[in-house]
Order: structure tokens, then C-alpha cells, then sequence
């Protein structure tokens, strides 16, 4: 184990000299301009790069979905002591191909609802789509400092996952239940996606910190 | 001159043109309270059947692919088409059913029969018509084309992760059966990889009471020379569950044959199945355990759950077997420990909260875990132990023990890019006899002080030889500290080399965590006598042994070094697949 260790070590800090950076999908966020009465700001959400990124354009050309999994936290930042966590918020966008239509399908998932999906005839109609800034309804309403934090999943689904998003969007709220599985099954099933060659990719931001005021009626 | 004012009012617009249009066109409201608007309801399968129908119908018009039915055109009769858009510019005479697509009707459109579209929607511009009755259903249809061009219901293929499994269901009546066959989704010395087989029955209460029974036949598929345990184990359970909207509260029974594990660390069954898959290190020890167990639990929240058992188990000893590893298949496995067999009656109470913002990479909130039983035998055969472990006990005389075991985790942020994780686990002796074999608790390995060697903790007097390294310590206790940071470059890196990339693809490297840990813990024997702490003391901390390390975690995968300051041990690298805790 001890020299599997070592070479794994070395495969992860010689990665960079090996490696050479291409245009990558990344994610950031901002404060809304404009505040709310008591101070807050909404945070939008940037995702800029993903069809221009060749893992993505792959996985899409190969029929292969891709779920954008967003997931946002409102913290509370207490200086010189652990932050609080007051809420968190969740959702998710589904890119998808038609090889027969060559179109491009993307569904907004919002609180386990599909919206209507909204089709596109190019990639770079759909990437301007997926690009758009996204200002999220959620701000704190209690008096403090705070900040949001943003963990975004980018992962091509395998056949099976493309039967369970089908299922999902064909109405059934829990496409997950039969499939929660223990972490060997999972991790065959990851296993073996990687030796598909299926990509994953977790992104993460954070935006400043702001001060909310407390209202007093 | 005009032409030139002409030219700087166009540049003038071509300037100011993005931020206009950033301004009013890019900007998506993402409301996660509300649901969508428009929301998608699957069509019904008597509507599906419906569609099908028409579309397989010789007398109808099939498309297949995007079609436009131009300007001045005129298309009379039943037309159906799948996976595309319908365009219609000219008239369309006669019903229209759309499966996976969209029907435009154009400004210049006219359509005079019923519309039915599945999977899409209707638009229809200023100046199209539409003079029959709609019908529409966004969800798509779970149809596809065979290669006769007839469409037919696609039935959903087993999903990855279940690949070495099957389950055929069936209604009847209230009842629904499940047929299943699959793997117990782990590996171990003992049983190799077991099969689990047999039906499932659930049935929906009229009166909100839902009720399942479940039948798993286990079958093992390494042989056992020893002839100690059968090839053959089962499960039989049956459970009431109140309220079908949330199960809140429920009471079963089950009757099992069937390999338990003595301790549930220092690996979970996961990675305890791929260590003993891969490498041939299973860092669990087993028993059989055959019995009747009733249970009752109450959820008064999603977070929290209180279940009370009562169990009466032959527990019997089980030699390890000889199934397949990856690496090292030629070496022996470690032998697995005698237990002391008997009849047990167990009472047991276990608590489950869970606050984690994330169930695999937390950053907030409490998982706490803990279980308290009481247990008696009357019959037990106690395995002779050194005299510094347990003293001697006849067989067959009346023997009760009381256990303790808890797991108390919090996560938490100390600033936007700093998380902190802590964890308490321990557990042991509580009260009565000298605990059982399968009782016995121990520290050092992989998981809980890794800068130890496995079960480095384990109360074995010195010159005591056991190539089982069994534990046998009464009480153990430890303590985890972990600081983690996100390394600012990504990865994974864009890789040339093909091998490189296979291998990076293979492991699944993501985005990284840096990890810095320390860990402390003590095993000990409890009681009075030399070597021993006694029963209402923990030991004095200078005696506890501390490791620290540092790590990097990818996700998926995680690789640290910790060493021990303690005592002196080489630095040990860990390699793991899945978070510490």
C-alpha cells in the first residue's frame, strides 16, 4: 500500500508539469448591486466555460448529459469563532443532446420540479443559455456579517443515469430512492465511470462578506 | 457628412448595445423556494399507449425527425411524428400527435384537427391556427422506434451500480413483490462476496399503515473447510410503518442467519470490502449470528431516529475462508478470532441524529451516534483469554454484560475557506461480567489513529502471540481533530499523455482538500489489578497515544501521511476512498 501511496503522491504534485491548462468551465459568484432593506445582498451565480470546455463537448456528443448541480450556503461570519451556517438552497440545470435532432436541450430543476425544457439548435446559443447570470432569492434577515459560499458538481451521467434523470422528468420526485446504495456500490459505479472516462468536476466560490442590519418596526 | 454621422451613431449603438441587452436579457431569477411554473407531468401510460397507437397506426402519416410543412402546403389526414418538431407553415388537415417534440404552428400555419403532443408543447404564433382540441403532457414518453418504425415502450435497463444485481416487481392488488437477486455490496474474508436473493413484499395501507416483508437467502459463495458455518445464510423480516406520507414510527421483527462484523471499525464496509478485494487486508473480524430480533423506532424527525431491539442470538464462532484478492492472493488471510459461543439475549437502544449539511462532504452540522445493550448468556463457552485480559469463566455459568458505543461528529467553517471537523468515538465496558469476545474493542489502523499500525491498541499482554490480532481491550477512546482547506489550483489537470490521463481518469482526481489532522486515543482493560484503569477513570491523557498527519483529499479519494509522536513508528501513508469521517 505503502508504494501504490508513493506513486499516487507523485502522479498528484508531478500533475502540474505534466499538465497543461485549456479552456476550462469555472464558476463564480458577485453581490447584487442592489441591496435589500436591511442590508443583504442576493448573490448571482457566473458558470462560464462549459461548452467551450472539450471534456463537456465530448460527453455531450456522445449523448451523455450533463447535470449542473448547484448548491449554495448562507453563512454567518463570527469572527474569532466558528461560522454559522443560517441556510442553504439547492438546484440544478440538465444539458443535454439530441444526436438524431442535433439539438440542445437544457431543463432548469428547481425544488425538485423540471421546468419546461428550452431547446437549442446550436452550442453556442445554448452556451450564451448557460452562461447567463443567475441571481438566487435567498438572503439573510438577521443582523450580522455574512457570506455565500457555492459548491457546484458538473458530472456527465452514464445510460443508467440517463434513465433515472427520464424518470425524474417524467414526474417522479424521487429518482434516487431505488439507488442509494452503499459506498461499494458506489464506488463501482464510480469506478467504472471513470474507466468510461465519463468526466466529474466539482467547483467551488465564495463571495465577500456583507453586513445585514437589523429592522426594527 | 451624413454618412459619417450616420457611421458614429451606429458605432455609437454597437457600443452601448451589450450592456443594454446584459442589462434586460441575461439576468435568470433562480427562486429555490418555488417550484418551477411550469412543471412537468409525466403523461399517463393509458396516454402513452394512446400515442403509441396512433403512431403505429397504418393508417397515419409517420414521421420521424424535425419536419416543416412549408407555406401554401396542404397535408390531409392522421400525421404523427416522433422525437422532433412539427412546423407547420401551410395547412394541416386532420389530428396531429407530437411524441418527444414540439408542434409550431407558423404564422401562416393552420391545423383544423386535435393536437396531442407528449413530451413538448404546443406554440402557436400570432396569425397560426389551431381549430381543434389541445392536448399536451411536458414529461417525455419512455418510447422508442424499432427498426420496423413502429414505436414501442422502452423498458428502463438495470442501472450501473446494480449491474451484478436484478429485481423484477409486480402489483397485485394492494401488494406490490419484488423479485431480487444481487451481491451484499461488500467483501470479506469470511463469506467472499456474498448473494442475496428472494422477494420483497410491501403493501400500502388503507389506513396509512404500511406493511413489508422481505425474504434474503444468502448464499456464499467460498467454501468453508472447517465446515463451522453453512454455505447458506438467510434474513426474514416484517415491518409496520405508520404513516405513508413519512414513516414516523415502526415496529418489525426478523429472523436471521447471517455474518456480523465484531466492530464496525476501523473501516466502514465499503472500504473494509475494497481493502479485502484488492489488497487481501480485511480490517474487520466476524461472527455468525443466528436469531430472532423485534424492534421498534421512532423518527420524530427526519434528523432524528430512537430504535429499541430485543434479540435472542446463537452466536458462533466462523473461520475465515479463502476467497480471491486482487494483490497478495497467494498470501494467507489473517485467521479470524474464536468468539465465546452461546445463546445470548440482547436489549438494546440505539440513537441516530443527524444535522450534516452535505452526507458526503459536510461542512456543518452534528452525526452523532450511540448504542447502549445489555445482554446475558447462560451457556456461553468462553475462549480461554490470558489471565491479564479476563479471568477464567465456566462454562455454561450465568454471564451478563453491559456494552456502551458511541460516535459523536461535528462539522463546522471557521471562515470561507478554513473547515474543521471533530470527532469523538469510543465505547466499551459498562457494567456486569467481563465482556465477550465479540465484545471486545480496539484502536490503531487506518482510519482511527492511522499513524499506528492495525489495532497497535489492541490490550494483547506482552509475549502473547495471536496471528488473528484479536481485540481485546474493555474500553477504548478517541478523539479526531481535522483542519481542511481548498487547494487553489484544479484539478484535474489537463493530462497530454494518454497513460497519464487513464490512470488520472481512472482515479477520479477532482478538486483537492489539504488536510491537516491530529488524533489521539487510549485502549485499555478496565478494573482493578495491575496494567488495568479503574472502572469510573479514564486513563491520565499523558499515557493516551497522539498521531499527526497531513493529507490531500480529492473527492473521491484521499491520500495521508501521519506519523505517530508518541512511540516510535515510521511514517504511514494511508490511502482512502472516502472522506476520514
Amino acid at each position: 500500500m505503502r508504494r501504490l501511496g508513493w506513486i499516487l503522491g507523485s502522479l498528484v504534485w508531478l500533475a502540474p508539469a505534466l499538465a497543461a491548462q485549456g479552456g476550462r468551465v469555472s464558476v463564480s459568484m458577485a453581490l447584487n448591486a442592489t441591496a435589500e432593506g436591511n442590508g443583504a445582498k442576493k448573490p448571482i451565480v457566473y458558470l462560464r466555460g462549459l461548452l467551450t470546455d472539450s471534456r463537456w463537448n465530448q460527453a455531450l456528443d456522445n449523448s451523455l448529459p450533463i447535470v449542473i448541480n448547484y448548491h449554495l450556503e448562507v453563512w454567518r461570519s463570527r469572527d474569532g469563532w466558528i461560522d454559522e451556517l443560517t441556510g442553504e438552497v439547492e438546484w440544478q440545470t440538465v444539458v443535454s443532446k439530441e444526436p438524431l435532432e442535433d439539438e440542445y436541450t437544457v431543463t432548469l430543476v428547481i425544488a425538485n420540479r423540471a421546468e419546461r425544457p428550452r431547446r437549442f439548435a446550436l452550442r453556442d446559443s445554448t452556451e450564451y443559455f448557460l452562461t447567463r447570470p443567475q441571481r438566487v432569492d435567498v438572503f439573510p434577515t438577521r443582523a450580522g456579517r455574512f457570506y455565500y459560499t457555492l459548491t457546484v458538481r458538473v458530472t456527465a451521467l452514464s445510460d443508467a443515469d440517463v434513465a433515472q434523470l427520464e424518470r425524474f422528468l417524467a414526474g417522479d420526485t424521487d429518482p434516487d430512492a431505488t439507488d442509494r446504495g452503499t459506498l461499494f456500490g458506489r464506488g463501482i459505479r464510480r469506478l467504472l465511470l471513470r474507466i468510461a472516462g465519463l468526466p466529474s468536476e466539482v467547483l467551488q466560490a465564495k463571495t465577500e462578506e456583507f453586513e445585514v442590519r437589523e429592522i426594527r418596526d | 457628412v451624413n454618412r459619417s454621422r450616420l457611421g458614429g451613431v451606429a458605432l455609437f449603438l454597437a457600443l452601448l448595445a451589450p450592456p443594454l441587452l446584459a442589462q434586460d436579457t441575461t439576468v435568470v431569477e433562480i427562486r429555490p423556494t418555488k417550484a418551477a411554473n411550469d412543471t412537468t407531468p409525466g403523461a399517463p401510460a393509458d396516454v402513452v399507449q394512446r400515442v403509441i397507437a396512433i403512431y403505429n397506426d397504418t393508417g397515419t402519416t409517420r414521421l420521424s425527425g424535425s419536419f416543416t410543412l412549408p407555406v401554401g402546403a396542404r397535408l390531409v389526414g392522421r400525421v404523427a411524428i416522433f422525437r422532433g418538431t412539427l412546423r407547420v407553415n401551410g395547412t394541416l388537415q386532420g389530428a396531429v400527435t407530437v411524441i418527444n417534440g414540439d408542434l409550431i404552428i407558423g404564422p401562416s400555419g393552420t391545423v383544423d384537427g386535435d393536437a396531442v403532443v407528449v413530451g413538448g408543447r404546443i406554440d402557436q404564433r400570432p396569425g397560426g391556427l389551431h381549430l381543434g382540441k389541445e392536448e399536451t403532457y411536458d414529461g417525455l414518453a419512455p418510447v422508442f422506434r424499432q427498426p420496423s418504425g413502429l414505436l414501442a415502450i422502452r423498458s428502463r435497463g438495470p442501472q450501473l451500480g446494480n449491474l451484478a444485481s436484478a429485481s423484477k416487481s409486480f402489483q397485485t392488488g394492494r401488494v406490490t413483490t419484488t423479485l431480487s437477486l444481487g451481491t451484499g455490496r461488500t467483501y470479506n474474508r469470511v463469506e467472499g462476496l456474498p448473494i442475496l436473493f428472494g422477494p420483497t413484499f410491501t403493501s400500502i395501507g388503507p389506513s396509512g399503515v404500511d406493511a413489508k416483508f422481505e425474504f434474503k437467502g444468502i448464499f456464499r459463495p467460498t467454501s468453508d473447510p472447517t465446515k463451522l458455518r453453512d454455505a447458506v445464510g438467510f434474513i426474514a423480516t416484517a415491518e409496520l410503518e405508520a404513516d405513508s406520507r413519512r414513516h414516523w414510527l415502526g415496529v418489525g421483527g426478523r429472523g436471521y442467519r447471517r455474518i456480523l462484523p465484531i466492530e464496525d471499525q476501523p473501516l466502514g464496509l465499503g472500504e473494509a470490502g475494497w481493502s479485502t478485494f484488492l489488497l487481501q487486508r480485511d480490517y474487520r473480524d466476524y461472527y455468525e449470528a443466528r436469531g430472532l430480533e423485534g424492534y421498534l423506532w421512532v423518527e420524530p424527525s427526519r434528523r432524528f431516529r430512537v430504535t429499541l431491539s430485543l434479540r435472542s442470538d446463537n452466536e458462533r464462532s466462523v473461520p475465515a475462508s479463502d476467497p480471491v484478492s486482487v494483490f497478495r492472493n497467494q498470501d494467507a488471510w489473517r485467521p479470524n478470532p474464536l468468539i465465546d459461543d452461546g445463546h445470548y439475549q440482547t436489549a438494546q437502544l440505539a440513537i441516530a441524529y443527524d444535522t450534516k449539511n452535505d452526507p458526503l462532504r459536510p461542512s456543518s452540522g452534528w452525526d452523532i451516534s450511540a448504542r447502549v445493550e445489555q445482554s446475558q448468556s447462560h451457556d456461553a463457552s468462553p475462549v480461554g483469554l490470558p489471565i491479564e485480559v479476563r479471568p477464567p469463566i465456566a462454562p455454561g455459568s450465568a454471564y451478563s454484560f453491559g456494552k456502551l458505543w458511541f460516535d459523536v461528529r461535528r462539522y463546522a467553517r471557521f471562515n470561507p475557506t478554513v473547515r474543521a471537523a471533530a470527532r469523538i468515538v469510543g465505547g466499551g465496558w459498562i457494567g456486569g461480567d467481563p465482556l465477550p469476545i465479540q465484545r471486545r474493542v480496539s484502536l490503531g489502523g487506518p482510519d482511527v489513529l492511522p499513524g499506528l499500525g492495525f489495532r497497535d491498541l489492541n490490550c494483547a499482554p506482552a509475549g502473547f502471540s495471536d496471528p488473528a490480532a484479536t481485540s481485546l481491550c474493555d474500553r477504548a477512546l478517541a478523539v479526531e481533530l481535522e483542519i481542511r482547506t481548498h487547494i487553489g489550483v484544479g484539478l484535474p489537470f489537463r493530462i497530454h499523455n494518454e497513460d497519464l490521463a487513464t490512470i488520472q481518469r481512472v482515479l477520479g482526481i477532482e478538486s483537492a482538500d489539504l488536510v491537516v489532522m491530529g488524533n489521539t486515543g487510549k485502549a485499555w482493560l478496565t478494573g482493578d489489578g495491575p496494567g488495568r484503569v479503574p472502572n469510573n477513570r479514564i486513563p491520565k491523557f499523558g499515557e493516551w497515544d497522539i498521531d499527526v498527519g497531513v493529507g490531500i483529499d480529492t473527492g473521491g479519494l484521499g491520500l495521508y501521511a501521519a506519523r505517530a509522536i508518541t512511540r516510535d513508528e515510521p511514517i504511514r501513508l494511508i490511502l482512502r476512498l472516502q472522506r476520514r469521517f
